[in-house]
């Protein structure tokens, strides 16, 4: 008897309390209602995260986007953070459960989880971020940082007064490789013989690493670098801030970094792609399917110049101003190269 | 202490329980009785979360088996998450590369070689440990990093979806996963196997020969050595069922659960296992209650967070307090055989039944 008491209390603690727990519950009724007079109630959305909303980085962005769709649309919020794969499908099937519209999904992780729930929950549309599957009420999105780096790599070989640049990426995987190659062709399409430079960090957060890679590239010449590796990129800023030379930010406006040495970023976050998708949803403009979202949809930004302005030659600027509007009409399309080439 | 002063004990502990609870739920700005509510309603309201707990439970019992029965002969083996993977990476590989025509047979191979992956995996760092006397509690934990580095590599390199680009394995073959057993819910026939694996244990451990080496040499190797008892054998023996049984957990969530490789496909359940042969005292059914208690309880958590937003930390923390409070029950037995030191061996004696 003694020895059980242990595990019985374990049992103990759950039965004990368990005779509250057939009484119907509030939880049961709000979603029954929601379901028959949807019009009428606000949208109801979920955010699914792999962190903690408060990280700093990858799901804080999404997190803020939601709470600004909160206020901006009126629309019913709720989210989960620190979610294992293999409780995925469980928490994205339990809000199509509860009656929430749309759920979104934080990483390509949640594909097979939304996949799975879309089969059961037809009227449910769901959001997967980074991901690759598409179905009816099922919608992957990725955000065309290519498109800006390609302006960026075109603003570094217009500035570069020794015809050499630099590009600091972080590990050579698909989602990295992919605006490297492009910051590559657009230095080439400014000038086609600048000598550009890329090295893989296989780190997203080791600074003094992309520190030394950077360094590096200013040994052999360049004078311009950009950068492609998260946190561990503002040590290629530093390196160009430390020996006078110039550095272009990545994915946010990073002037403040460094005011006399980034020359420009770009900006972009999947927070804002949230507000884009719930908003088209709210408009009843939601689609399945496979998208990007880039300067057309007004993901993806360059920041200002900031102390550059006037330091960058008019006719670059039209330039990039130019290029910025053709990519915006669509007759200029950025190519999307997710393996190295070596060229 | 008597029945009465244990009972009063009990109810100590439960009340610290609810008051940390409540305490915790009112800070984080959400009303404590609609939380019990949608606690329990998560639990056991909707068929969808009732399953889940059957889902959740299913790894952790694989995985606490294979923890209690090395713990049972005294190696400590932390390495139940890194066997997991080698099961999960083998049934995989096995799925993968076993000809067509073997139909459903393939089931039944990549099953075993989930369990033989887990067995070789831990081999290693037994024989280290009976031949060497090198500690396994840092080996096993090691070989854990180097399992999910190696998984890591399979599914971008051989094992990695062709045509994709996201480190994950193709699906399964069509026909290939564990059965369905309540559409649309996600149990699987895995739970099935799990409960079959109790049983099985549980006579290992209490109706054969080797189980009861096994116990003794946990009790007592060098007793168990004075006496005759294959001391190596049964460690290493325990050791490989240990970690075979993690490896199942792997086969069971890759075939069950996800139908492809991919990283994090354990969910840290391979350190919570751990808890739960300690929740359990190593007894297989023992085993099978505390891993249905611990699956309640996170699907119940999850139901709070996402219904009113309570913050998983805080989940986390109530979670945690109630294991504590749990084993706090058997304070009053460590404190009589700390008292009672060696001359009295009954406390000793008291696993083997």
């Amino acid at each position: 008897m003694k020895r059980f008491l242990s595990t019985f209390l374990a049992v103990l603690l759950v039965l004990a309390l368990s005779g509250c727990g057939e009484r119907p519950s509030q939880l049961d009724d709000s979603s029954n209602s929601s379901a028959n007079n949807d019009a009428e109630q606000p949208m109801k959305i979920a955010l699914c995260l792999t962190g903690p909303a408060n990280d700093g980085g990858w799901c804080q962005l999404a997190y803020d986007g939601l709470m600004t769709a909160k206020e901006q649309y009126g629309v019913e919020i709720s989210y989960t953070e620190n979610l294992q794969t293999t409780d995925m499908e469980a928490a994205v099937t339990d809000y199509a459960a509860q009656g929430y519209n749309l759920i979104f999904g934080l990483g390509f992780q949640f594909g097979d989880p939304c996949l799975s729930a879309a089969e059961k929950y037809p009227d449910t549309r769901f959001v997967v971020f980074e991901g690759s599957v598409e179905a009816e009420n099922v919608l992957s999105c990725k955000i065309s940082n290519e498109q800006s780096r390609y302006l960026l790599g075109y603003l570094a070989a217009r500035i570069s007064k020794t015809s050499t640049v630099g590009f600091v990426a972080g590990p050579a995987q698909p989602s990295i490789i992919k605006p490297a190659e492009a910051f590559k062709m657009g230095a080439r399409a400014a000038n086609p013989d600048t000598k550009v430079l890329i090295t893989y960090c296989e780190s997203f957060t080791d600074v003094a690493l992309a520190k030394e890679a950077a360094a590096a590239m200013l040994d052999q010449g360049a004078d311009v670098i950009g950068h492609g590796a998260n946190t561990a990129g503002t040590g290629a800023i530093k390196a160009c801030e430390e020996r006078g030379k110039l550095a272009m930010g990545a994915a946010a406006d990073q002037n403040s970094l460094a005011p006399n040495t980034v020359v420009c970023s770009d900006m972009y976050s999947f927070g804002n792609v949230l507000l884009y998708i719930v908003g088209a949803a709210v408009d009843g403009k939601f689609e399945g399917g496979i998208q990007s979202y880039g300067f057309a949809e007004g993901i993806v930004q360059l920041a200002p110049y900031h102390s550059f302005e006037d330091k960058i030659p008019t006719e670059v600027k039209e330039e990039i101003e130019s290029l910025i509007q053709q990519i915006k009409d669509g007759t200029l399309i950025i190519p999307v190269i997710e393996t190295v080439t070596n060229d | 202490m008597n029945m009465k002063q244990k009972g009063v004990f009990a109810l100590i502990r439960v009340a610290a329980v609810l008051l940390l609870t409540v305490g915790l739920i009112l800070l984080s700005g959400a009303d404590p009785l609609q939380a019990f509510q949608t606690f329990f309603f998560g639990i056991f309201g909707t068929l969808h979360g009732f399953a889940e707990v059957f889902v959740r439970a299913t790894p952790l019992i694989f995985l606490g088996l294979g923890v209690a029965i090395t713990f049972r002969s005294g190696f400590f083996n932390l390495g139940a998450e890194g066997q997991l993977y080698m099961g999960a990476l083998a049934s995989t590989a096995a799925a993968m590369a076993l000809p067509e025509s073997l139909g459903a047979m393939r089931i039944v191979l990549a099953f075993g070689a989930a369990f033989l992956a887990g067995g070789l995996w831990v081999l290693f760092p037994a024989w280290m440990k009976s031949r060497l006397g090198i500690s396994e509690t840092v080996n096993t934990i090691m070989f854990n990093y180097i399992a999910i580095m190696i998984v890591g590599v399979c599914i971008r390199g051989p094992l990695q979806e062709s045509g994709s680009s996201l480190p994950q394995s193709a699906q399964l073959p069509e026909g290939l996963t564990l059965p369905q057993l309540l559409y649309p819910t996600r149990l699987h026939a895995g739970t099935l196997l799990a409960l079959a694996a109790v049983a099985v244990l549980w006579f290992l451990l209490y109706k054969t020969t080797w189980g009861f080496e096994m116990q003794m040499v946990g009790l007592s190797r060098r007793a168990a050595l004075c006496t005759g008892l294959p001391v190596s054998r049964s460690l290493i023996l325990s050791a490989v069922i240990g970690g075979g049984m993690a490896g199942l957990a792997g086969f069971n969530e890759v075939f069950g659960v996800q139908h492809r490789l991919l990283e994090g496909v354990s969910g840290g359940n391979g350190y919570t296992a751990v808890l739960v042969a300690l929740l359990a005292f190593n007894h297989p059914i023992r085993v099978m209650l505390a891993s249905f208690g611990l699956a309640a309880l996170q699907v119940g958590a999850a139901a709070m967070q996402r219904s009113l937003g309570v913050p998983s930390s805080i989940v986390s923390i109530i979670i945690g307090f109630i294991v504590l409070m749990i084993l706090c029950g058997s304070l009053p037995e460590i404190l009589s055989e700390m008292r009672g030191g060696f001359s009295k061996q009954k406390g000793g004696v008291r696993h083997v039944e």
